[in-house]
């Protein structure tokens, strides 16, 4: 049997190792919002690559706009917004100056993630992904193989 | 400056990268909320593609208005060659649907595929294909605005010089009547020399053929970026098949052009200028410029450059403004002057300002703290 003393160092080392945890995490975030910050760092405002996004020709609001998102990576805003992107890089194409807007809008995606703030739709797909293997939640056997892109 | 901590971040800003803040961000879907907006707040910053490369739709805590999606075709008659446009249409997307009718909107800014028409007229654009049509204006049969009580009005040919090139500060532009013209069959050719005083004889002798309609000029630094040969460049856009560059070559190169200012931009030289002056003095800016290492392209055709400073270089922009003056050119040809260019106005061009501004916005509700 554990006395009280042993019991409240447990949960102290249970503590420092939590704190641990977050602080990686939180040097893990603040890497990859480094990294998105480089990859639009060279973004000149310009505008042409909002000429090829399927999601602006849409939405016809800057906010989604490769441009836009460009502009909110510059300043370190992370907003939802990132899970409207196809990822289809043609911003990249048509960039002048070949900007991967794509790529920081991926790990974007990444760091909403790692704050617990993915979209419900993504929580529900990854919790499908774990218990079925793949993204439907199709079948009721666990699997060790994945199915998904 | 107050952080934003808002995705409105991202209208803080436009192609000239001055950076604002918006009060708030409006994106109407209809003209009557226009109106609405305009009725009910009292500082309003119109904006189209935010293509502007001076600033003229960053706002200093105003309400951004995004025309984008007032973007409707109205009316279309293609015997008499007009159309009626919502004013947040982009130009190309007018030109796909023109080119059913072999019909084109000529005037042809390298912003083309993201700038809009009310952009377009508020800037009174020019772009390259200039020496045959001239600026945006001249393609306006009428416009209608949104005066500061928010009362739609309708101005004819003889009263839009109150709001074209006027950067949006004497209202909304809403709708526009345009004329069109036939789309013809393009082709380009390239010429090089290693002399300007070359460049500007073969300028002088083809401008006024008819068959031409864009003389850009790439000077030996900015060529070199581009890939061409490393001498004085001259793009020459036919409007038949004179040229060499058909079809796929022509394309190519009419979208490597228009890339030149982003691909200076990257390499550090950001800050664009457009002077415009008379064809007999431009070597002498060239000259100037090319002492200072200031790379520059441009629509020669019309006496128009792009010089394109670096951030070391910027503090030459008032010695370029002097020496632009002093060749009695203009300071700005055809990007305006939104905040960059307020402090190279003389006082009788400020005073022409002021005067059209009060007689349209009394109140200083549009677009304020831009041009003067
Ligand atoms: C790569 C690049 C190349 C360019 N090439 C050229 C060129 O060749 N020739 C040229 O002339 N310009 C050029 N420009 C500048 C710019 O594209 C033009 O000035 C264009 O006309 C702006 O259109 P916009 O819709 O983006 O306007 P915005 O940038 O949104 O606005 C420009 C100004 O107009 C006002 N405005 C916009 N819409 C309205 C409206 N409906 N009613 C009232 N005011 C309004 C704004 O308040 C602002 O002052 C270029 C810019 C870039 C980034
Ligand atoms: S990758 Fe995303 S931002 Fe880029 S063009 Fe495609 S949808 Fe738009
Ligand atoms: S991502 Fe490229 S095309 Fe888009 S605004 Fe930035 S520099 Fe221009």
């Amino acid at each position: 049997m554990k006395n009280k003393k042993e019991d409240v160092k447990e949960i102290v080392k249970v503590d420092e190792e939590i704190k641990k945890d977050q602080k990686k995490e939180e040097i893990e975030i603040n890497n990859i919002e480094d990294e998105i910050q480089g990859i639009v760092d060279g973004c000149i405002n310009c505008g042409l690559c909002k000429s090829l996004c399927p999601v602006f020709k849409i939405m016809e609001e800057e906010y989604y706009s490769p441009r836009g998102k460009a502009i909110m990576f510059s300043e370190r805003f992370i907003d939802k917004i990132v899970f409207e992107c196809n990822l289809c890089k043609a911003c990249e194409q048509k960039c002048p100056l070949k900007i991967k807007v794509w790529e920081a809008v991926r790990n974007a995606r990444e760091v909403l993630n790692l704050k617990g703030k993915e979209l419900e739709a993504n929580k529900e797909m990854m919790d499908n992904i774990r218990q079925t293997g793949n993204p439907f939640g199709k079948g009721d056997k666990k699997t060790d193989k994945l199915y998904c892109c | 400056m107050i952080k934003l901590k808002s995705k409105d971040i991202v209208y803080r800003t436009d192609a000239s990268q001055i950076i604002g803040n918006p009060l708030k961000v409006v994106i109407p879907k209809t003209i009557n909320e226009v109106t609405n907006i305009v009725r009910l707040n009292q500082k309003i910053i119109p904006r189209g593609g935010g293509t502007g490369l001076v600033g003229g739709c960053v706002p200093n805590e105003g309400v951004v208005i995004d025309l984008s999606k007032l973007n409707k075709i109205i009316r279309f008659d293609e015997r008499r060659k007009k159309i009626e446009v919502e004013t947040g249409i982009v130009l190309d997307d007018l030109n796909e649907f023109l080119d059913n009718y072999s019909l084109e909107f000529p005037v042809k800014p390298s912003s083309h595929e993201v700038c809009t028409i009310g952009g377009m007229i508020a800037t009174d654009a020019v772009g390259s294909r200039a020496i045959k049509y001239g600026k945006t204006s001249k393609w306006i049969e009428w416009i209608e605005i949104i005066d500061s009580q928010g009362k739609i009005i309708r101005k004819g040919k003889a009263e839009i010089s109150d709001f074209t090139g006027l950067e949006g500060i004497t209202g909304i532009i809403i709708r526009a009547s345009l004329k069109l013209s036939p789309k013809v069959k393009r082709s380009a050719s390239i010429i090089s020399r290693e002399e300007i005083s070359d460049i500007i004889d073969i300028v002088r002798e083809i401008r006024l053929n008819s068959e031409i309609s864009m003389i850009e000029f790439f000077d030996k630094k900015v060529s070199g970026l581009l890939g061409l040969e490393k001498k004085y460049n001259l793009l020459i856009e036919y409007e038949s098949d004179s040229g060499e560059l058909k079809g796929d070559a022509y394309n190519r190169i009419m979208s490597l052009r228009d890339s030149t200012y982003p691909i200076l931009a990257e390499k550090g030289y950001s800050r664009i200028e457009d002077p415009r002056m008379f064809l007999d003095k431009i070597s002498d800016l060239i000259f100037w410029l090319e002492a200072n290492k200031i790379p520059t392209f441009g629509h020669l055709g019309v006496g128009i450059l792009h010089p394109c400073f670096s951030k070391e270089q910027e503090k030459k922009i008032p010695d370029l403004m002097r020496i632009v003056k002093r060749l009695r050119g203009q300071v700005t040809g055809e990007h305006g002057i939104g905040l960059l260019k307020k402090n190279f106005l003389d006082k009788t061009e400020k005073k022409l300002y002021e005067s059209v501004k009060k007689r349209n916005d009394p109140k200083n509700k549009f677009n304020p703290e831009k041009i003067i």
